[in-house]
């Protein structure tokens, strides 16, 4: 059995519609999911940069707060 | 927006000696975009420079790109209207980028809802409306020398914040007066075999109700279909064979116009022309048309000539939905052009709604058994799809009255008679995606049929050809019966209340499984017969036929 890196890049098996772009309705709705997700990566990424800063600078804060409390102790 | 891009005249346009500009055009690029390649040639016809940039560049990328050379008019091209938000991004980023080029638009959607187009997409100075050649270089023309460009035939634009229209242009009377489509790129490859569309004729005499293309053309004034002359579609043929080397035709015309006494002379005349021009054996060709066209004689000898791919419209099977779609067609005339081109041993590929506005569970039933009818023996991969009630159709505007239009612009949906069945194709939608995909098994097997019929044809002598077509068709076969029981299991067991069929199972499995399956036979074809692929691949084109192309 031939694996498919054996053929030349020419020969190598890449389906594609060939027929007409009409019935690409599946298709069309998955490149919709695909940037449905891509905008709600992005949501997600920009939500736990945000997360990231609260939790940094809650961090820095309690330390001072530290600091000072065992300056005035 | 820019102030210079909403003017169009208040900055300097980047005029170049001798009176010509820079223009970008964005759109996809699969198969080679028949409609950008136009656009191209006639500006470049003028002296322009084009750049056609695929829109899956990305809006980073194209900005970067465009920044620096600041185009005169940056053209988007666009096919469906889903693809609006895309196309935007890159528009929106462009301006961003301080971009102050005029941004026009142009394709179906645009040209027959320009209204919603101009209001979803702020960052448009216009929509070039229906066939865009002639207007696109009249608008450049017209920037270009700072007369006023809202006096464009066949332009759509905001005045005011109010829609406006300049006078309608008329569609291009006479095809073979165009060049041919600018081709700057590598052809795709069917067995290794390059592969390009081509346009006989634009437009289509009937009228679906689901289909924009009829609304497109008979909105703009002049004759509807207009077909090229056969010596020149040959000429076109023959300048791509021996200049790229192409081998494969897809023509993409509406309609290829084969219908009546007059589409036979035209048929008879084109296939004289390529036996002249030396093309037959050299070059296959794919056509999409109208079922009732398919007749024994004429499609023999078209397939002598070349033909391996027939493309029809089936969309229903059943009476009722025709009637609805106004396809004008019987159920009995589809099957019958199934049959003929079966028996004269053509690649049949087909466009097929199971759901349409009309549907019932009754008729989901009905359309399976049309599709087992023509798909049942596996010489063609069963697949189907569902309505869309498209900008510009008829069908959109019956539904918007009777109040069932749902969705959002680049969204369309609509709901079914009994809303029970908005339900069942919400949830069999996700599990019929293993096959009905684009990495499915049902487009893996119907690309595989096309690749074997184009090795089989242009290369003679192949082994193992007999055993690997039987064993195509036989999991062909299969993986049809296996998506037909797949369906009517789902219908029983909703109809029933059971939905456990409906949460996917072992679909995926068994397409994975069948995907692996059809790449070993393949392989294992493809790697027997290398050597022979490879010369008739790379065979010298440019010998051989008769007639010298007009080089345009």
């Amino acid at each position: 059995m031939a694996a498919e890196r054996e053929l030349p890049d020419f020969l190598r098996f890449v389906p594609r519609p060939i027929g007409d772009w009409i019935d690409m309705q599946f298709v069309l709705q998955e490149v919709e999911q695909e940037l449905r997700s891509e905008v709600l990566a992005v949501g997600l990424e920009t939500m736990a940069n945000a997360h990231r800063a609260i939790a940094e600078g809650a961090a820095k804060v309690a330390s001072i707060l530290r600091g000072v409390e065992q300056k005035r102790g | 927006m820019l102030p210079g891009a909403q003017s169009g005249s208040s900055v300097d346009p980047p005029v170049r000696p001798g009176g010509t500009a820079e223009i970008a055009l964005i759109g996809y690029q699969d198969q080679g975009n028949l409609g950008m390649g136009y656009l191209s040639a006639v500006l470049q016809q003028r002296g322009h420079t084009v750049q056609m940039i695929d829109v899956r560049d990305g809006p980073e990328k194209i900005a970067e790109r465009l920044v620096s050379r600041q185009p005169l008019v940056v053209g988007f091209s666009l096919i469906f209207q889903a693809f609006l938000p895309q196309f935007r991004r890159v528009a929106s980023r462009l301006r961003d980028a301080g971009i102050t080029s005029h941004f026009t638009i142009g394709g179906h959607f645009p040209s027959l809802c320009h209204d919603e187009a101009l209001k979803h997409f702020p960052e448009l100075d216009s929509v070039v409306r229906f066939e865009g050649e002639h207007t696109l270089v009249d608008l450049v023309d017209r920037l270009l020398s700072n007369r006023d460009w809202r006096e464009t035939p066949g332009l759509a634009f905001l005045k005011d914040g109010q829609v406006a229209e300049s006078e309608p242009r008329p569609l291009v009377q006479d095809l073979d007066s165009l060049p041919y489509p600018y081709r700057p790129f590598e052809p795709e490859q069917i067995g290794g075999f390059p592969t390009l569309p081509l346009l006989a004729s634009r437009g289509c005499a009937r009228r679906c109700s689901f289909c924009s293309i009829h609304t497109f053309y008979r909105n703009a004034p002049g004759k509807v279909v207009r077909v090229r002359k056969p010596v020149k579609v040959v000429e076109e043929m023959l300048y791509l064979l021996q200049h790229l080397g192409v081998r494969v035709i897809l023509f993409q015309d509406d309609d290829f116009p084969l219908w009546g006494l007059a589409g036979r002379r035209w048929a008879d005349e084109l296939v004289e022309r390529m036996y002249d021009a030396g093309l037959v054996d050299r070059m296959i060709w794919k056509i999409s048309c109208r079922a009732e066209y398919v007749e024994s004689e004429l499609f023999r000898k078209l397939r002598d000539a070349g033909l391996f791919l027939v493309y029809m419209g089936l969309e229903s099977g059943t009476e009722q939905g025709l009637r609805v779609l106004n396809k004008q067609m019987s159920v009995e005339e589809n099957l019958a052009a199934v049959r003929t081109l079966k028996e004269l041993e053509l690649n049949v590929s087909y466009g097929f709604m199971l759901f349409d506005p009309s549907s019932t569970f009754e008729s989901v039933r009905e359309n399976l058994a049309f599709l087992k009818n023509i798909t049942g023996d596996g010489r063609a991969a069963a697949t189907f799809s569902r309505m869309l009630p498209y900008g510009g159709t008829p069908i959109r505007d019956a539904l918007r009255t009777e109040g069932r239009l749902r969705g959002d612009l680049t969204r369309p949906d609509y709901d079914f008679l009994d809303l029970r069945l908005n339900e069942f194709y919400r949830l069999l939608t996700p599990t019929v995606r293993p096959w009905i995909h684009h990495q499915g098994l049902t487009y893996q097997l119907e690309y595989a049929w096309d690749e074997f019929t184009t090795v089989t044809r242009l290369a003679r002598g192949l082994q193992g050809a007999e055993e690997y077509g039987k064993a195509l068709q036989s999991l062909t076969k299969e993986s049809n019966e296996r998506l037909f029981q797949h369906v009517e299991e789902c219908l029983d067991g909703f109809e029933q209340g059971d939905r456990s069929k409906l949460a996917g199972g072992p679909a995926r499995a068994y397409c994975e499984a069948g995907g692996k399956q059809l790449l070993a036979l393949r392989n294992s074809f493809i790697a027997r017969n290398v050597e022979l692929l490879v010369d008739v691949v790379s065979e010298d084109c440019k010998s051989g036929p008769v007639l010298m192309p007009q080089i345009h």
